[in-house]
């Protein structure tokens, strides 16, 4: 892409680490993300966490890996309304899409978590999700002839757990997609955006549907929790599981929209299946809830704006992210 | 002008260097020699009765109640002297009753005669926030504990995984699976332990502390009913149950 700028990430490579920078290309009206001091990024690390990834030696049963639920066609998200994880068990929530992840500042639907490295435990040590433990993982990883090697590589180390989440966490940083028709668009092609969906772009940024209050361009977040009213009564606490206050009930942060297409089902709880009964909720305003976001309200939506709309959402599937081998797994 | 200006700046250095070295000369007692120790052994009891691992016992409201796992956290261990000054002996550690070694705890100290300790019952939240895998696998706050809530990032407190009977025994198909899993900053408090010890150079002194199981279930904090609340993992919906369990585990802790 013309627009893009390449962000070259000087990783400080000390003795300790390898040489191999790994370069990131985020375009020129995204502020790019922070990376830790201690967790530069480099091929080997993005290459062993990448293999890290698609192991399912990392679930106690060896039945899944962190991609069976984030699923790179499904832009990382799963399906499932609720994955399954060790010996067929279920969570209690959607899997998040792993879109352009390195953006947020905080992880999980509940934002419990607030780096990349420290939401790798979560799924990996779940009992519903992977159930590992840390020292069965270390020690099928020494078994494994190709981990030993690539942890030298990555961190002239052996294989130990700060290395693993530096590892997934460097991976996920590199999930970025900035290559749809609507960034095309952005960046002056003004051939990319078919009619409806420049219409259905318009609607989006309109005052009267108010989606980019919280869906905020570029990125289509705004790193914050609401409450959008999608029950009366909530069946879980949301962020409030968190922080164990009454205000935060009901509050999840907000999704990206980029690849919203394939990230189906949607909400919290995969509970709605496609995106025309997303709008169709939206356009009631959603259920009364005392810590409802005031920005839900009511709206009037004709059938062809709500077409419109969904044109323009399809037009933030980036086709080349979905495909990317560097995305898939390394045994494929 | 420029020089003087120079003169003048290299002076007020001087001065402000010897001064700083003055102070920390005159403010700085020299170190007390680590020259002691104590051991904390803790000892699992139910009411005046000694209890072993793994023991069934009759406990408010259950016929029988055994414990499968239990650990719990103790900071900012420190023994107070007489005049009030307070030595610390270790900033975090994790008993495990299910043996003698994981509720015997030995720290260096200066000799002395001390009027009581003070135990963090939990986790401060400074020690509550740290990152579980910046720590080898035998450290008290890593991952490889299994105290570790790593979907909300902190720690559970308490560890209890237990089965009771409410009127049989254990084993038959009316047991009760219990988990009591407080853990949040709020919960973290100091206690003191009023018994007096004195420690002697070069001799450990043994410093024994009593758990009795049967506060946990009727203590300050009330009642708690094992049938009716036999979990909690400190959310907003068993929020009351970690609440009442910390008060009373709190209050089960005392000086043989």
């Amino acid at each position: 892409m013309k627009a893009l700028r390449l962000i070259v990430l000087l990783a400080f490579f000390g003795a300790c680490q390898n040489e191999g920078e790994y370069q990131l290309d985020i375009p020129e009206n995204v502020e790019p993300f922070l990376i830790p001091e201690d967790n530069k990024l480099s091929q080997a690390k993005v290459d062993l966490g990448r293999s890290l990834f698609y192991e399912k030696g990392l679930s106690l049963d060896s039945s899944v890996s962190c991609g069976s639920c984030h699923i790179q066609q499904f832009a990382f998200a799963d399906t499932a309304r609720v994955s399954r994880g060790f010996q067929g068990d279920t969570g209690f929530r959607n899997s998040s899409s792993l879109t352009n992840v390195a953006f947020q500042t905080a992880f999980f639907r509940d934002g419990g978590v607030f780096s990349l490295e420290r939401a790798v435990h979560p799924p990996v040590l779940g009992e519903f999700e992977m159930n590992m433990n840390l020292m069965d993982m270390l020690d099928r990883l020494n078994a494994n002839p190709s981990y030993p090697q690539a942890f030298k590589n990555a961190f002239n180390s052996e294989i130990d757990n700060k290395g693993i989440v530096q590892a997934l966490a460097s991976f996920q940083r590199t999930l970025l997609s900035f290559n749809s028709p609507y960034d095309k668009f952005m960046a002056g092609d003004s051939l990319a955006l078919k009619g409806s969906q420049k219409r259905g772009l318009q609607l989006f940024r309109s005052d009267r549907l108010n989606c980019a209050k919280c869906h905020a361009e570029p990125l289509f977040i705004d790193n914050k929790m609401h409450n959008i009213g999608l029950y009366e009564s909530y069946r879980e606490y949301g962020r409030g599981r968190v922080t164990l206050k009454e205000e935060d009930f009901g509050k999840f942060r907000t999704p990206t929209l980029r690849n919203i297409e394939v990230s189906f089902p949607y909400m919290h709880d995969g509970s709605i299946k496609t995106l025309e009964e997303v709008l169709e909720f939206y356009k009631t305003g959603g259920f009364h809830h005392p810590n409802k976001s005031v920005e839900m309200r009511s709206i009037e939506l004709t059938e062809n704006e709500k077409a419109d709309l969904i044109a323009f959402l399809h037009a933030l599937t980036d086709n080349a992210f979905l495909t990317d081998s560097r995305f898939s797994s390394p045994k494929e | 002008m420029k020089r003087l200006a120079l003169l003048i700046s290299l002076f007020l250095i001087a001065l402000l260097t010897i001064n700083t070295s003055c102070k920390c000369e005159k403010d700085d007692p020299p170190a007390p020699a680590y020259d002691s120790s104590v051991k904390l052994i803790f000892e699992l009891y139910n009411d005046a009765d000694s209890m072993a691992w793994n023991e069934i016992v009759s406990v408010d409201n259950v016929n029988e109640y055994r414990m499968e796992f239990f650990k719990f956290y103790l900071s900012n261990i420190a023994g107070i002297k007489a005049d009030g000054s307070a030595v610390l002996l270790k900033d975090v550690i994790l008993a495990d009753a299910s043996s003698a070694e994981g509720m015997t705890f030995e720290f260096a100290a200066p000799s002395g005669a001390y009027d009581k300790l003070e135990i963090g019952v939990g986790l401060d939240a400074v020690l509550n926030a740290k990152d579980p895998v910046s720590f080898a696998p035998e450290h008290p706050l890593s991952s490889a504990q299994a105290m570790y809530w790593s979907w909300a990032t902190k720690y559970r407190f308490i560890r209890i995984d237990a089965r009771a009977n409410q009127l049989g025994s254990i084993g038959d198909t009316n047991d009760i699976l219990v988990a009591y899993h407080p853990g949040a900053d709020e919960f973290y408090e100091v206690i003191e332990l009023a018994k007096p010890f004195n420690l002697v150079a070069g001799t450990p002194t043994e410093y024994r502390i009593k758990v009795d199981v049967s506060l946990f279930f009727d203590g300050p904090g009330g009642v708690l009913d094992i049938p009716t609340e036999p979990q909690s993992h400190t959310t907003p919906e068993d929020y009351p149950i970690a609440e009442k369990f910390m008060k009373n585990f709190k209050a089960a802790i005392s000086p043989m």
